[in-house]
């Protein structure tokens, strides 16, 4: 089976994206320190060409920029490049273990919100402590929930085993 | 086209990222399409942050309503408790009122500032903290906001009116990073201009260092910026100290708990 990710997919994860991130905004904000964006966008970057992974990369930031209340296009560019450079690392690295990916999506967080910071910064924007925090617990929020999300989500997907053999 | 692509990926991935620079440069340099931008964005986003608000209301409501509704009998005896005391409180302000009207000359126009209708929306969304001091409401132009209307709340001031769609509004919080609003103190009427620099404290500026602001003093809505009710209260100074210029620094902890703000009232008129 080719691993890839349908358009249909890419749009449900689109859909999810708006429903938990207003939920976790309302009714959850310690949930926000996941960054639920960026392991879709990650994943969808995986699985798919570089232009593919960067164009999704740019739907899922845009969408958490109108969400977070920020200027549209600041996540937009860094999960441009998140989706863009995940497709390659795809292609460069072998990350079947939970804990290899787990420690890649928490590196790969930890460059996306300090790009983020940095593009505030550029805007004059103020950096405030929170942020900071935001990045500290972001990372291995992210990067375990995006590793447990790679695996759950690759097993339901690819479920095929042939025991004929055995 | 597919195969240039598909040979040179750097394309598509510098046009969009042209296209995400280009959407920022319009935000930033030109705030008038930043609203627009921000509307549109409302617009197409809400309906999620709506369906979602709906269906716990929803199942938190069926549950209040029918499963706890022994809890209804000890909430109406608070509410008749709150509704005595709140008629204490108008009775005073009444008194007041006549005070104010018969010692200034021109009373009816000294008046007109405290009188403003309100419009109660809940508050369907919050941005991350750590992002924005922003938050989206049921209601919009339908209701009667506007942008730049001021938000309240009984225990003090929460923000204005920063985008509106027919049906939704985004509130921007005055502790959000360049928010302002006129601000006095309450004995000795002394002015100044509180900002909020997107901590959960707000900077009042120029107040100059030969004046005094004790820490625990009270701090209220001037009216200056034509935007808050004057004499609403902000919040209590937590901080006062001699700054190195000719201004003190002096920070405010605003009265609002804006991170449990459930309903929100828009002033639609004043």
């Amino acid at each position: 089976m080719k691993q890839t990710v349908r358009s249909f997919e890419v749009v449900a994860l689109l859909a999810l994206t708006a429903v938990t991130e207003s939920l976790f905004a309302n009714y959850l904000p310690v949930a926000l320190y996941l960054d639920l964006p960026l392991i879709f966008t990650l994943y969808v970057g995986w699985y798919s060409s570089p232009p593919r992974g960067a164009a999704c990369g740019m739907g899922f930031g845009l969408l958490q920029d109108a969400i977070s209340g920020i200027y549209l296009g600041l996540n937009g560019l860094t999960k441009t490049l998140m989706g863009f450079g995940a497709s390659y690392l795809s292609k460069w690295l072998l990350m079947e273990g939970l804990v290899a990916r787990s420690v890649l999506i928490g590196v790969l967080s930890l460059a996306d919100d300090l790009m983020v910071v940095g593009i505030r910064a550029l805007l004059g924007q103020t950096i405030q402590l929170e942020i900071w925090l935001k990045i500290l617990f972001g990372i291995p929020v992210t990067g375990v929930a995006g590793g447990i999300f790679f695996f759950i989500y690759d097993r339901f997907k690819f479920p095929e085993k042939d025991f004929s053999q055995i | 086209m597919i195969a240039l692509l598909q040979h040179k990926p750097v394309i598509p991935l510098a046009a969009l990222l042209l296209a995400n620079l280009l959407l920022l440069s319009v935000q930033v340099r030109n705030p008038e399409s930043r609203l627009l931008i921000r509307s549109w964005s409302l617009f197409a986003f809400t309906p999620f942050a709506s369906m979602v608000h709906f269906v716990i209301d929803g199942i938190s409501g069926g549950v209040t309503r029918y499963a706890l509704l022994y809890r209804a009998q000890q909430e109406n005896a608070q509410l008749h408790a709150e509704n005595a005391r709140l008629g204490v409180e108008l009775a005073q302000l009444r008194g007041i009122d006549a005070l104010l009207s018969n010692r200034v000359e021109n009373g009816s126009l000294q008046k007109r500032q405290f009188l403003f209708d309100t419009y109660l929306a809940p508050v369907i969304w919050k941005s991350a903290p750590f992002y924005a001091h922003r938050l989206v409401v049921n209601g919009g132009t339908r209701q009667g906001m506007h942008k730049d209307d001021a938000v309240i709340v009984p225990e003090g001031i929460v923000g204005r009116v920063w985008t509106t769609t027919p049906f939704t509004a985004e509130v921007e919080l005055i502790t959000n990073d360049g928010a302002a609003a006129g601000a006095m103190l309450e004995d000795s009427r002394l002015q100044g201009v509180i900002q909020g620099d997107g901590s959960d404290t707000l900077r009042w500026d120029f107040i100059p260092n030969y004046e005094s602001v004790e820490v625990g003093d009270i701090v209220y809505t001037s009216g200056t910026d034509r935007m808050y009710p004057k004499g609403y209260p902000i919040g209590k100074v937590v901080q006062s100290q001699k700054g190195l210029a000719v201004y003190r620094d002096i920070r405010v902890k605003p009265f609002v708990d804006y991170l449990r703000l459930e309903e929100i009232m828009v002033v639609v008129s004043n």
